[in-house]
């Protein structure tokens, strides 16, 4: 499946399709519900916290089948309004206090992880 | 992640990574797994987490949730991906991509803090992560063949426990174990 170039919404969201018109990216930068707004009619839902797509896009489709979740991003195109991190401050492992700040010399990955183990 | 990190910092970005857990777990985690990387203390989730969107308040009292994002230099999110459930992640080359599209310079990682490790009672000890992983992928594979409307997820998740296994096999090594 090829892709294009992500589509702006009128929302700020913006969304990479396949050529298909297969959903299978969403830039983040918008919410679950901004996504939604930019499909009126159908074509995703909210389950479990996931947005999901239809293979079709359509209202008629059947989520049981084909449901394609869009949780990965894209930084939003230039011009566009980009989401910033917020700033934060948190103890390492060595209890020493690491923000983020201190590290936008460079790009910074954030890992979130459950936890309690 | 750990073992191609060298790969992140010449795309230009250094990894943190974020849990619930008080800094002497984290701890206890980083020298298990050899990471390279800071694991920070957000417990509450309410320093990071939430604001994130990646914490589940009503699970154990409240954990992460799994996730990345990835921060350009101008503190924009460039991208982020959070999962389902511990095994819903992206891959390690979906990642750098996402990194590389920031066309930074290389970076380094500063020298890490050392801790006090004290691991908690659910800490799995590394001879237990093999077995773990073939286990979860067993059940992974059988659970997709029950369910065709849920092959495509198992498989992703068998090829996660791939990935897992072999970096476990490749920390047991660096540990000499």
């Amino acid at each position: 499946m090829g892709m294009v170039a992500p589509k702006r919404r009128s929302t700020g969201a913006s969304v990479a399709e396949g050529v298909d018109g297969r959903p299978t990216r969403a830039v983040t930068g918008a919410s679950a519900s901004e996504w939604m707004e930019a499909r009126p009619g159908g074509g995703a839902r909210i389950f479990n916290d996931e947005m999901l797509v239809s293979p079709g896009g359509g209202a008629k489709a059947d989520w049981t089948t084909g449901p394609y979740r869009l949780t990965l991003g894209r930084r939003p195109t230039p011009g566009s309004s980009a989401v910033a991190v917020p700033a934060f401050t948190l103890p390492d492992q060595g209890g020493r206090l690491w923000s983020l700040a201190d590290h936008l010399d460079a790009g910074v990955v954030i890992v979130t992880l459950r936890g309690d183990w | 992640m750990a073992q191609r990190y060298q790969e992140f910092l010449d795309a230009g970005v250094r990894i943190v990574a974020v849990s619930v857990d008080a800094p002497e777990r984290q701890a206890a985690m980083v020298a298990k797994l050899d990471l390279p990387f800071a694991l920070l203390s957000d417990p509450g989730g309410d320093g990071l987490l939430q604001a994130l969107d990646a914490y589940d308040p009503v699970e154990r009292n409240g954990i992460g949730r799994p996730g990345v994002f990835v921060v350009a230099p101008d503190g924009a999110e460039a991208y982020r991906q959070v999962g389902r459930d511990f095994a819903d992640r992206i891959t390690e080359d979906e990642l750098l991509a996402a990194a590389r599209e920031l066309d930074l310079p290389p970076t380094k990682q500063p020298p890490l803090t050392p801790g006090r490790p004290e691991p908690g009672p659910q800490a799995m000890p590394v001879d237990a992560l093999l077995p773990y992983c073939r286990g979860a992928r067993f059940a992974a594979k059988a659970m997709g063949m029950r369910h065709p409307q849920a092959r495509d997820d198992a498989d992703r998740y068998v090829a996660q426990m791939d990935r897992y296994r072999d970096a476990v096999r490749a920390l047991r090594e660096r540990l000499g174990g």
